[in-house]
């Protein structure tokens, strides 16, 4: 399960590389979207200690 | 200038009474992991300040204005990394830290991999960790330059910030003074990122062509990946992180400890990659020069910017590297005390701390041209560790040889593969995880 998380992030993070190139700031709002969205479900979560 | 010097002495001032209220620490648990005894609020902020170095507001600017959004990329790839790697691997640490009694970061492979194999990792994180720590000393050496100090002695008061509150602290000097500082850090790229947001005319935008998606001239694949290898897992290979697991007092804190610090680094990466973006479509603009040497581009940004924001992002960057490298020193002066010597008090630990820092300044004396390259080179170093953290967790196979062949193998590759091949960062990771399983299949049939 662990790793089927590892992998969707990855490949989530490297989406970028296949979008349509498109002069705008998608690309970095994307990353940034991304990356508060994976920091939300692991602060809500409940971890392994709890 | 006179703002960034009175801005240096009252950061001095501060930063020495922080570390005298710390001082008095006794057994190794107190001095090298604040007897296991922070608050969340402080672990975070010491952890974002030992992993957010002087590359975040010179080299990352200087990336993302060279090279587009890439750069932001690489740097939260590395966050979201982190982030995997903590919420899962961070409570099995924080664990075992406390019931098998763990200090030092290299100790936690000796469980499994005998003391041989730890006294080599910590050799080899020596030998990774000091040219990283001269460029961070080398940093502060040139800002202490523009104020009019000459490289020695830029190097001599770099290497008095960085020994001084380690050695009277210990790690809850480091841990007080990295969180006023890491929050010195924030506001300061704050306050520029405003500065500069007011001057930016952002309608020029779509004239950033390729800067603003990936794959560019810059951003292949391979470039991508072959940067982003080491830096995913950072958290796992790098002492002075690593040892930050074991200071939290309790679950709670520890979950807050990683929690706070994505937040700090999600916010610092977009300040700093904004920055970057920012300066770019000024110099579209004609506002802001052209600047070929990247790592100018912030230079050059504090040498146009009103003197009282120039003085505080000058003095975030200095500290950006001073908290990075006490926090190594200390991390390393645990290895030697513990994991090399085998010491019981805390004697040879802050003898170690003098040491380590005095041939940390040596090398940064020599300005030695091949740093960057050195620096590069020693987060690839660490990652012979990797199979064996991983290994501990997930397979009950491998002892000693299993230790040693994979650290060696690992070792060898990081420094050959770079001259051979392409991507060599993630060949060394492969080739430290064949070595670990092939040995450990046969180590066990023994």
């Amino acid at each position: 399960m662990r790793l089927l998380e590892c992998l969707a992030v990855v490949v989530l993070m490297l989406l970028p590389f296949v979008f349509p190139k498109s002069a705008d700031l998608t690309t970095y709002a994307y990353w940034l979207v991304l990356t508060a969205a994976y920091l939300v479900t692991i602060a809500v979560r409940r971890w392994e200690l709890e | 200038m006179n703002e960034f010097i009175a801005a240096l002495v009252a950061y001095v001032v501060l930063g020495s009474l922080i570390a005298a209220y710390a001082r008095g620490a006794r057994s190794q648990e107190e001095f090298f992991i604040a007897g296991r005894n922070v608050s969340g609020l402080i672990s975070a902020l010491t952890y974002a300040a030992t992993t957010y170095s002087a590359f975040m507001m010179v080299g990352l600017v200087g990336m993302t204005y060279a090279t587009g959004v890439g750069a932001a990329g690489f740097e939260l790839m590395y966050l979201v990394g982190t982030l995997f790697l903590l919420s899962y691997y961070a409570p099995k640490i924080w664990r075992l830290g406390r019931e098998r009694g763990i200090v030092s970061p290299t100790e936690f492979l000796a469980l499994r991999y005998g003391e041989t194999t730890a006294k080599l990792a910590a050799l080899i994180a020596l030998i990774a960790l000091i040219p990283y720590t001269s460029a961070q000393m080398i940093g502060v050496a040139l800002l202490l330059e523009n104020a009019g100090l000459s490289f020695a002695s830029g190097v001599a008061v770099a290497a008095i910030l960085v020994a001084l509150w380690a050695f009277v602290g210990g790690l809850r000097g480091v841990a007080l003074t990295d969180a006023f500082q890491g929050i010195v850090m924030l506001s300061a790229a704050v306050l520029v990122v405003a500065y500069v947001t007011s001057l930016t005319d952002f309608s020029k935008l779509p004239e950033l062509g390729e800067h603003l998606y990936v794959p560019n001239s810059f951003w292949s694949y391979e470039r991508f990946a072959a940067l982003v290898t080491p830096w995913f897992f950072f958290a796992l290979t790098n002492p002075q992180v690593f040892q930050r697991l074991f200071i939290p007092r309790d679950e709670r804190a520890l979950k807050r400890m990683v929690v706070y610090f994505g937040l700090f680094g999600l916010v610092y990466t977009f300040l700093v990659t904004m920055l970057g973006l920012e300066l770019r479509l000024m110099t579209e603009s004609g506002e802001f020069p052209v600047v070929r040497d990247r790592d100018r581009v912030t230079p050059t940004l504090l040498s146009l910017a009103p003197s009282w924001l120039a003085a505080l992002v000058s003095l975030s960057i200095l500290m950006a590297a001073v908290t990075t490298a006490n926090s190594i020193v200390l991390s390393l002066s645990s290895m030697v005390s513990r994991d090399i010597v085998g010491e019981k008090g805390v004697t040879i630990g802050r003898l170690s701390v003098v040491v380590l820092t005095t041939l940390v300044a040596l090398f940064a004396l020599q300005r030695p041209q091949y740093i960057v390259e050195l620096s590069v080179t020693s987060s690839t170093i660490l990652l012979c560790q990797l199979p064996l953290i991983i290994g501990y967790f997930h397979w009950d196979r491998g002892g000693r040889i299993t230790g040693i062949s994979t650290l060696i193998a690992g070792f060898t590759a990081a420094i050959v593969y770079p001259r051979l091949i392409p991507l060599s960062s993630v060949a060394t990771l492969l080739t430290a995880f064949a070595v670990y399983a092939i040995v450990a299949v046969l180590e066990s049939r023994k």
